[in-house]
């Protein structure tokens, strides 16, 4: 099947996983992320979103993890049958939860490592390009990664993706551990990579950062699309106000959202 | 003060060459997180493609050489591909490490019948010839075990540090779920590893069989088991302590069998075990070995 405009760039239908024999992490999940668009993927810990992004980037079988029936088309292709590296190659490339830079490998060296799954091979400039963007792992270049703050570790793993030059973004809880100054930083970045023409799939905890970057969201519950719809109804949305914009204040989150987020107290 | 000095460089050289071997189990830890066990046999395998090349078929040293290289190469990717990953896809390392000594035993009782009583020499270009400098003499084949073996270090540590493959290594053997969603080929890297430990244990088994050794017979296969405690003294994941390792497993060997005579207490051939003892005392102070980092990484 060849790629028409109208279809979504990514397509998830009918998703089902399992780990080991007993474990179903996921049910009939059908998520569609459009021609450069931006959708957000909700839900506590445990729902299923990270187990999403897995079953994307075909790396479900570390974790003894299996498809048990659905498909995923990336521009009109079948790709659940292909391994990691052809997906990452065609396009898909994910920014791990808890960022997962190579701690022991200098900034230069992370991002060289994430040239490996640019389809056009080693050209000139593209770390340059990331540097722009990133002007401080510019200046850490030759620094070990580990010892970059939380911040910069996100920027690395972000700007390690982008060497591949993806066109489907895949991140995990980018705004983890993050203070809200930083988590906002990173919105601006996201934004201006979209702009230049990247689409993304986000997965998110914190729904305000989540619900103020996308155009489209799902809420996952115990491994099932429990709403859907586009975010800025699901702004308003009592449920996912109630559950995920910290309606209530046992909510442990509610301490990493940004200022805007926290009904309106600076 | 002679002795000494000559027992050094001596110890050196067979330092560097037990570095080449303990190399490879590295490299393969590194990139499979699978111990290497069957490193002596691909030494003894390759070793034995070169030395019947030449004394049984005629062929010119450096016509043997690329083929016995090819040939331990080749055989340990087979390894690789054929039988280690399918432990990998289970994540199984401890069972791949110990398939790796039943393969080691198989492998090494071939080339054992192989070899059978001979003693086979590869012909090689050091012949038997002793340099002379400082008042010690030196058998030629030691000094070139040295240079070519740490030449070959220099340019590893180079091809690791430098390469797009080295860091694509590198960051396998960091994360390897990680190195994939950066579209790194987890097989390549692997069978790559193994491809170059076959390679570098060929290098040094050329090296021990050389002069003043009398060649290649199945007791070589002893001397390069060497390796494994030389990789873990320095620490299995990195490569800097296994030519560290390798030096320390080397000299200890030359000094504890020149100075025999003042440790007759610990009765003869002592210095077989010396690297084993070494290894031990190097595990109770620093599990992880003296470079490695497994342990102190910091999450």
């Amino acid at each position: 099947m060849t790629e028409r405009e109208s279809d979504p760039l990514l397509s998830v239908r009918n998703l089902g996983v399992r780990y080991g024999d007993a474990v179903t992490a996921l049910r009939d999940v059908s998520v569609d992320v459009p021609q450069g668009g931006i959708v957000a993927v909700l839900g506590s810990n445990g729902a299923g979103k990270s187990t999403l992004l897995r079953a994307i980037s075909g790396v479900l079988t570390g974790q003894a993890g299996r498809m048990t029936g659905g498909e995923i088309r990336f521009a009109g292709a079948r790709i659940d049958g292909l391994g990691a590296e052809r997906r990452v190659k065609s396009g898909i490339v994910q920014v791990p939860e808890g960022r997962r830079v190579f701690a022991h490998l200098t900034v230069e060296e992370n991002l060289r490592a994430g040239r490996y799954g640019n389809a056009k091979g080693k050209r000139p400039g593209d770390l340059e390009r990331v540097y722009e963007l990133f002007p401080v792992l510019g200046e850490r270049r030759k620094q070990t990664a580990g010892l970059l703050s939380g911040g910069e570790q996100q920027m690395l793993a972000i700007g390690r993706a982008l060497m591949a030059e993806p066109r489907l973004l895949l991140l995990d809880e980018p705004s983890l551990g993050l203070a809200p100054k930083i988590i906002d930083r990173i919105v601006d970045l996201l934004r201006e990579i979209h702009r230049q023409g990247t689409a993304m799939l986000v997965v998110e905890q914190n729904a305000a950062v989540a619900l103020e970057l996308a155009g489209h969201a799902y809420v996952l519950a115990v491994g099932e699309v429990a709403i859907e719809g586009p975010a800025e109804r699901l702004r308003g949305d009592d449920r996912v106000r109630r559950l995920y914009l910290g309606g209530e204040p046992d909510e442990e989150s509610a301490a990493t959202l940004p200022g805007d987020a926290r009904g309106g107290t600076p | 003060m002679a002795q000494l000095l000559s027992m050094l460089v001596e110890g050196a050289s067979l330092g560097a060459v037990y570095a080449l071997v303990a190399l490879g189990i590295v490299v393969i830890y590194k990139s499979s997180s699978v111990v290497n066990f069957a490193q002596p046999s691909l030494l003894m395998f390759g070793t034995y493609v070169v030395a019947s090349a030449t004394s049984l078929h005629g062929l010119s040293f450096w016509v043997a050489l690329p083929l016995g290289v090819a040939a331990a190469a080749i055989l340990a990717v087979l390894i690789d591909r054929l039988l280690v990953s399918r432990f990998r896809k289970t994540n199984a390392v401890v069972a791949a490490s110990i398939m790796t000594i039943g393969l080691d035993v198989v492998l090494l009782t071939e080339t054992d019948r192989r070899i059978g009583s001979q003693i086979l020499t590869t012909d090689d270009p050091w012949g038997n010839d002793v340099v002379r400098f400082l008042g010690i003499g030196v058998a030629e084949a030691r000094i070139a075990a040295l240079v070519v073996g740490a030449l070959l270090l220099v340019l590893f540590q180079l091809w690791l540090h430098r390469s797009d493959f080295g860091v694509a290594m590198r960051a396998t053997a960091e994360d390897p779920e990680t190195a994939s969603l950066m579209g790194i080929r987890l097989g390549r890297v692997s069978a790559t590893a193994w491809a170059v430990a076959g390679a570098l244990a060929v290098c040094a088994g050329l090296f021990i069989v050389a002069y003043p050794s009398p060649g290649l017979d199945t007791s070589v296969e002893a001397v390069a088991l060497r390796a494994l405690p030389a990789a873990i003294i320095g620490g299995l994941d990195s490569t800097t302590g296994a030519i560290a390792g390798g030096l320390m497993v080397g000299l200890s060997e030359v000094l504890v069998r020149g100075y025999g005579e003042h440790l007759a207490f610990l009765g003869q051939g002592f210095e077989e075990a010396a690297p084993y003892v070494l290894m031990l005392v190097v595990l109770l102070v620093r599990p992880a070995g003296l470079f490695g980092i497994r342990e102190a990484v910091r999450v």
